[in-house]
């Protein structure tokens, strides 16, 4: 899975500042691209936010409908996670919770 | 036969159906008029039968727009769409591993009781997954596929009991309902296109689990594990319903569904 790995608290920065996007617009919260614990692997401890192409092309909003990247806030917070090019291919295995 | 909107009667015409349509056009959604047709007979024909008022949550994810689809029919508040999920042309569906859709509320927060709870989804392409998949709140009000085994896997329809039935993976669409309406009365229900069926029945008496206070999700429990990538049209819960009422409802939300949509129910 194609994503961001960063520590649990600049995830939650970068969740919380795709809140205050939509509240920004008087929005509900209707979208978030998640974080994730990672369990296992190399990157165990961390956290992973989604952010293939699909996700990155998600329609959000309108007629015709933005996606996140094409909201002004993006380039902001994609620098927060070290720019597309720091995302990486994780094992979906390792986002799994374990029983 | 739907009547055109435009014809109908101002009497005639549900304020409900008004503020819902209004909402997700305001979110991008496109509505047509034959849309607007069938959630207002949809609407409507739910407060003739006098079953609206048990409706708590009602989703209709068809819009292909987050914001659209993320807006409750019923009480117009909006849940949020987390992580992977494809917004199609009359579903969404998570990816199976990170995609969920997280209800505004809980079950306990919407009056749902001990002996008076219903849950529903619409899957018109089942999910591909082996592992065990769920929608719902907590583990005492949820449907969760289990068992993968060759081609069979077990829907429990949870509702402080459990009430399961096994079916093969290929069945695995349509409108599932489980319902309980009594202390000693849950129902698994599934509806196709080729008819309306009791999956299980369970009469264990069951009130000392606690209603759920956690938010209900669909496409995954929790937003932590069970996640799976059927196609779900629509999705939600409210107060009991008889087995007539499931009937009768369950085929309202397959009209509404096919005549928004042009979808076929499997």
């Amino acid at each position: 899975m194609i994503g961001f790995v960063v520590t649990p608290e600049i995830a939650a920065a970068v969740l919380a500042g795709v809140e205050q996007a939509m509240d920004a617009r008087g929005l509900p919260h209707y979208w978030s691209p998640g974080s994730f614990p990672i369990y296992a692997g190399a990157h165990a401890g961390q956290a992973f936010i989604p952010a293939d192409d699909a996700v990155l092309a998600t329609p959000l909003h309108g007629n015709p409908a933005f996606a996140p990247t094409d909201f002004p806030e993006f380039t902001t917070l994609v620098a927060l996670l070290g720019g597309l090019d720091a995302r990486v291919d994780i094992d979906p295995s390792t986002i799994i919770a374990p029983e | 036969m739907s009547l055109l909107y435009s014809r109908i009667a101002e009497s005639r015409r549900d304020t409900d159906a008004d503020a819902y349509i209004s909402a997700i056009r305001t979110a991008g959604a496109t509505v047509t008029a034959a849309q607007r047709d069938r959630i207002n007979d949809f609407i409507r024909g739910e407060k003739i039968a006098s079953r609206w008022d048990s409706i708590k949550r009602f989703y209709l994810p068809i819009w292909g727009v987050a914001a659209a689809n993320a807006i409750c029919l019923r009480s117009l508040a909006s849940g949020t769409f987390v992580g992977g999920v494809t917004h199609g042309a009359g579903f969404v569906q998570g990816d199976g591993t990170t995609g969920y859709f997280a209800f505004s509320s809980t079950p306990s927060a919407d009056s749902i009781t001990a002996t008076s709870n219903f849950q529903f989804m619409l899957v018109n392409q089942a999910e591909t997954g082996t592992a065990v998949s769920a929608q719902g709140s907590g583990t005492s009000f949820r449907f969760r596929r289990a068992f993968g085994v060759s081609s069979l896997s077990t829907i429990n329809s949870t509702s402080l009991q459990v009430c399961s039935a096994t079916i093969g993976r290929a069945s695995q669409v349509g409108i599932f309902a489980g319902s309980r309406i009594a202390a000693a009365n849950h129902a698994q229900y599934q509806r196709r296109t080729s008819g309306f069926n009791t999956l299980a029945t369970d009469l264990v008496t069951n009130t000392t689990v606690a209603v759920p206070s956690v938010a209900y999700t669909a496409m995954a429990q929790g937003g932590t594990a069970g996640f799976f990538d059927a196609q779900l049209g629509s999705y939600g819960y409210g107060l009991g319903l008889s087995s007539a009422d499931t009937a009768a409802f369950t085929l309202a939300i397959k009209n509404l569904w096919e005549g928004c949509t042009n979808l076929t129910l499997p």
